[in-house]
């Protein structure tokens, strides 16, 4: 459907990362994407968080599509999933009656020839990208990349002068849906950090604020960024008010 | 007035248990069209047949038969009833087991019901006339569309009993997957020593006409008497006069891959597949050929033409054989194992070629970098047993052959560590638990586990295995020099297209559909078109050499037989009422229909008498027959009548 | 215990031949090997509700085994639904404490995560909108959240 996207904002950035929101508004507008805010759709309960509880997770999901105004464009990948499967579940034509639900990359991805033209100059870093596991898989389900050779962050990437750093776990879990108390998701987060410090990457990109935020809290001296945020930077956004810290230009 | 002959059959006490037989017989017995009305035991056995054919012998025009549902037993009534001059369209058996005593509580209804449906048979036969039976010559020789082992012995077995056979291949030689492997299981026989014989008979046998380089284009016709049409792809070698010598081979200046190895050694642009090629006759691949003329300059006889150009072959045959075969499943669906990306990942197919002595390396186990391997390790149900790529069934023959090539692997290289990682040992062959066990003593290693992928050291290049063995519960990371993929068969594409050509049934990935998987394993819903192999379904080499026998069973019994009678049961149309609308021809699912000077005509040997192009034709010119409308509204009158 | 994961989210559960994909592509297996899928749901086929049903909760839902899974079985959702079934049949003792806290601040604010101080702020210099919601949307997603939950969480929940 075209026209206007309704942003799902979701928990995480509006209340974690507001650059984050502010890079996402101003690639957006930019752009020439249109959409306007979902006011008053509340948490997507993911069950990849709490487990299958379809009653909440419907009803809550229901409520969220009852306040769209358009297709949902969601920033965080974990709310695309959710809402994705929520959508899926209802069967038949009320299913199909529902809006669609779009992750950030799909509004990139749907005028990505215009990028180049757009964009005040390339930005000439090597990025490694911490791949979002809700975005790609299942596959079968989430339709938006090849889940063993994803292409389509890299060429977003590309189109804004930045070269895709190849890693040796190129679509590996950053561990941040694991619940805190095990050890294990610090570990995820060292090898992904690790592996893009070996590669000689100069900064993590991701496309889910669950994997920002994980990333992030481990990482010293490698930043981790949302792609928003570089695709703000470099259609011209103010660089504090897109969350880049001194280190970055 | 027709005088008509109602049997019931008591059928042990099934029937006889719910049904008042007694009151019927007496109630059929005053019928004006009924003669005579009699009540037998169990008519399906020898003294029921028996009571039956003195019965039919009584001089009737027609026979009711009250019995069960079972077409076995129909057939057989018909047949004796005919040998009383009772035509088997006039014979009609009427259900009273499953569709009355089986089906209703109490004797009352069942009864009832009984009395209905025959007093409707006794209606229809009584106002039907005898359908004129025709009948279909038989054309004695087959058609074997595929050369390989079982296309091979379908072919030998008809033309040994004395019949012309044309067996067509794609390929320049006959011989198929067999001639490509290196030892077979579970005998490690080497495999072209025992095919070879095979295919040198078929090549001297002068009933079998071996026709490569071809392709079934089309086929029309109907059992008995098909037509077909060939195309012999261009050679550029006149395979009358070349004899073999190979003297064109030696000074081509062109190499290009070779299908028979894999790939994985080049042959020149004039070439034969293999050494035991039969026929052993040159052909040139034109499309890399630089016509530098080299080859006819060496040639001493001259066969060497670069104006060949394609020929076209019409046969008429009386059966066709579809031994097209399988191809393996295509790795690249299954990326995470790295297959044609990694080195170190190679298929079953590419190491037996690797492993046999008239292969690329000559039979020495060697990895690209000429290195012997020192770990190997195989991968089974690789595109089996695997829903996410459509494969859902296992492919039978992996697992035996994974031992086979670790048995072979252990005979080369002692030393080498060799790892089985499977879901399931699949060696329901004979001998083959015998090799399972043979191969766990020469310390080869099963891993219950399918991997989830194949990943690679950056440093070593070599190969790293993550698994978690199931029966352990134990986790780990195998790094070995080489892995090898079991892959799973799949249909090919000689097989789709001949399922589209001749409107054949396939399921699943595309296997053609056998009309009873138990009963009639060989034969396809088109009549007088046969299968074997692997075309419609995974097995090995001896159940393909059992099924080419079988389909050969098949064709020889229908070859015995002076004609074909047609079934009674066909469409005819009246030509007078008939205005060439062809809304028949529409309706028909089995072209039986043609337009022939501007009349809708059936073709009495494709129709299967389904009865769905009458009630299309607005003239009411099309009948079926023995199912005039007249005989079909009397049955209705008939059972509508009450008892 | 099978039965009601059948119907609960997991209705392939059966197709599983245990041929140990899922787990040789666990992420989290990978560095604890305590945490077997394959052996979970062998005994999740079993039907006896086991000690180690907890376990589930470590699933990093990465999603590999469900895109590797042979035979679709999806175990990436037979754990979701082990875990769905975890907290409405054995309420908060086994939910891990920060997923009943992000379920408690939902309940509070609609969200997962809580305002961070000084967001407000932040979010003004930034020129953002507002961002929350107000009494009566907070009332809908509360009456939806807490006939959800077994007795005890939503005596939790409901209880602020």
């Amino acid at each position: 459907m075209k026209g206007l996207y309704s942003l799902f904002l979701g928990c995480i950035v509006p209340n974690l990362f507001p650059e984050v929101e502010r890079a996402v508004r101003d690639t957006l507008s930019k752009l020439d994407i249109e959409y306007s805010d979902a006011r008053g759709t509340a948490c997507c309960l993911p069950p990849a968080l709490f487990g299958f509880n379809n009653d909440a997770w419907l009803k809550m999901n229901l409520r969220n599509f009852g306040l769209a105004r358009g297709d949902f464009l969601t920033v965080c990948d974990e709310c695309f999933a959710s809402l994705q499967d929520a959508r899926a579940s209802i069967e038949g034509e009320g299913g199909k009656a529902l809006q669609n639900v779009f992750p950030f990359v799909k509004a990139l991805k749907d005028i990505e020839g215009t990028i180049k033209d757009r964009i005040k100059g390339p930005l000439n870093l090597r990025c490694a990208v911490q791949h979002s596991c809700h975005l790609l898989r299942p596959s079968s389900v989430r339709k938006v990349d090849d889940p063993e050779a994803p292409k389509l962050v890299k060429s977003l990437l590309e189109a804004i002068g930045c070269e895709y750093v190849v890693q040796e776990d190129e679509v590996g879990c950053c561990g941040g849906s694991i619940y805190a108390g095990s050890e294990i998701p610090k570990k995820l987060a060292i090898r992904r950090i690790r592996g893009a410090q070996d590669a000689r990457a100069d900064l993590i990109i991701t496309t889910c604020p669950h994997c920002l935020k994980h990333l992030g809290a481990h990482s010293r001296a490698m930043p981790v960024l949302h792609l928003a945020q570089l695709y703000a930077l470099a259609l011209g956004s103010n660089p504090s008010d897109v969350g880049m810290r001194g280190a970055l230009r | 007035m027709k005088r008509i002959g109602v049997l019931l059959c008591r059928c042990g006490s099934v029937i006889e248990k719910s049904i008042d037989l007694g009151t019927l017989a007496q109630m059929f017995g005053t019928s004006p069209f009924v003669q005579e009305a009699h009540i037998e035991g169990e008519l399906c056995n020898t003294q029921g047949l028996a009571s039956l054919t003195r019965f039919a012998g009584r001089g009737f025009d027609g026979l009711v038969i009250g019995a069960c549902s079972s077409r076995t037993c129909e057939r057989a009534f018909k047949v004796m009833a005919e040998g009383q001059l009772i035509p088997p369209s006039l014979v009609e058996v009427v259900d009273m087991r499953e569709l009355c005593s089986m089906v209703h509580a109490d004797s009352r209804s069942a009864t009832g019901k009984a009395y209905r449906l025959i007093n409707g048979a006794i209606m229809r036969v009584a106002n039907s006339a005898p359908v004129p039976i025709t009948a279909t010559k038989v054309v004695r020789s087959a058609l074997v569309i595929g050369g390989g082992i079982a296309g091979v012995q379908c072919s030998l077995d008809i033309a040994s009993a004395g019949h012309e056979v044309y067996l067509v291949e794609r390929e320049p030689s006959i011989g198929g997957i067999m001639s490509q492997l290196d030892k077979t299981i579970p005998t490690l026989d080497c495999s072209i020593c025992i095919e070879g014989p095979k295919l040198s008979d078929a090549g001297r046998n002068r009933n079998l006409r071996i026709i490569p380089n071809a392709e079934v284009m089309a086929v029309s016709g109907h059992i008995g008497d098909f037509n077909v049409s060939v195309e012999v792809k261009p050679t550029y070698v006149d395979p009358a006069k070349c004899n073999g010598c190979g003297a064109c081979v030696d000074v081509c200046p062109v190499y290009q891959p070779n299908r028979y190895d894999v790939d994985l050694k080049p042959v020149k642009a004039i070439y034969s597949p293999f050494a035991q090629a039969v026929p052993l006759k040159y052909v040139i691949n034109k499309d890399i050929c630089t016509e530098c003329g080299m080859c006819q300059r060496a040639c001493g006889l001259s066969v060497i033409n670069f104006n060949d150009k394609p020929k076209s072959l019409q046969l008429n045959v009386g059966a066709i054989v579809i031994a097209t075969g399988a191809a393996l499943f295509d790795p690249k669906l299954k990326p995470q194992y790295h297959h044609g990306e990694f080195e170190g990942v190679i298929t079953n197919m590419e190491f037996e070629r690797v492993i046999c002595a008239s292969g690329p390396s000559g039979g020495e186990l060697v990895l690209r970098n000429g290195e012997h391997p020192k770990r190997i390790a195989f991968i089974q149900c690789v595109g089996s047993r695997d829903t996410s790529v459509g494969m859902e069934d296992c492919s039978l023959y992996c697992c035996a052959v994974s031992l086979k090539q670790a048995r072979l692997i252990k005979e080369h290289e002692p030393d080498a560590e060799v790892f089985v990682f499977y879901t399931d040992i699949r060696a329901q062959g004979k001998g083959w638990e015998d090799l399972y066990a043979r191969v766990r003593e020469d310390g080869v290693r099963f891993i219950r586990c399918r991997p989830s992928e194949l990943m690679r050291d950056r440093g070593s290049g070599k190969i790293v295995i993550p698994y978690e063995d199931s029966l352990t519960g134990e986790g780990g990371e195998l790094e070995v020099d080489l892995a090898v993929l079991a892959l799973g068969m799949r249909p090919n594409g000689s097989t789709e297209k001949l399922v589209k050509m001749m409107g054949l049934q396939a399921r699943g990935p595309g296997w053609i559909e056998e009309v009873q998987p138990k009963f009639r394993p060989l034969e396809t819903f088109v009549e007088g078109v046969y299968v074997a192999g692997t075309c419609h379904g995974p097995r090995d080499i001896s159940d393909s050499v059992i099924e080419g026998s079988g389909a050969a069973g098949i064709v020889l019994s229908l070859f015995n037989r002076e004609e074909l009678v047609c079934s009674p049961h066909r469409a005819a149309i009246d030509a007078q009422a008939c205005t060439g609308c062809m809304r028949c021809y529409d309706a028909c699912e089995y072209g039986a229909i043609a337009r022939v000077e501007g009349k809708a005509v059936v073709n009495e040997n494709i129709c299967k008498g389904c009865g769905a192009c009458v009630p299309n034709c607005l003239q009411g010119a099309v009948s079926l027959g023995g199912w005039s409308q007249e005989s079909l509204m009397r049955q209705v009158e008939g059972i509508l009548e009450a008892p | 215990m099978r039965d009601e994961l059948i119907k609960n989210g997991a209705p392939n559960l059966t197709r599983c031949i245990q041929c140990g994909t899922c787990t040789a592509s666990c992420t989290v297996f990978e560095l604890d090997r305590t945490y077997n899928p394959r052996r979970l749901i062998q005994m999740f086929l079993g039907g006896e509700r086991s000690v180690e049903v907890p376990k589930a909760w470590l699933c990093s839902t990465c999603g590999v085994c469900t895109e590797r899974c042979p035979k679709e079985v999806w175990p990436m959702n037979i754990m979701l639904s082990a875990r769905g079934l975890l907290v409405r049949s054995r309420p908060p003792k086994d939910m891990p404490k920060d997923r009943l806290r992000s379920l408690i601040s939902i309940s509070r604010s609609g969200f997962a995560y809580g305002r961070k101080r000084g967001s407000r702020a932040r979010r003004s210099t930034l020129n953002l909108p507002e961002f929350g919601l107000d009494k009566a949307q907070l009332d809908g997603v509360r009456k939806i959240l807490v006939p959800s939950f077994g007795k005890k969480l939503a005596r939790q929940l409901g209880g602020r």
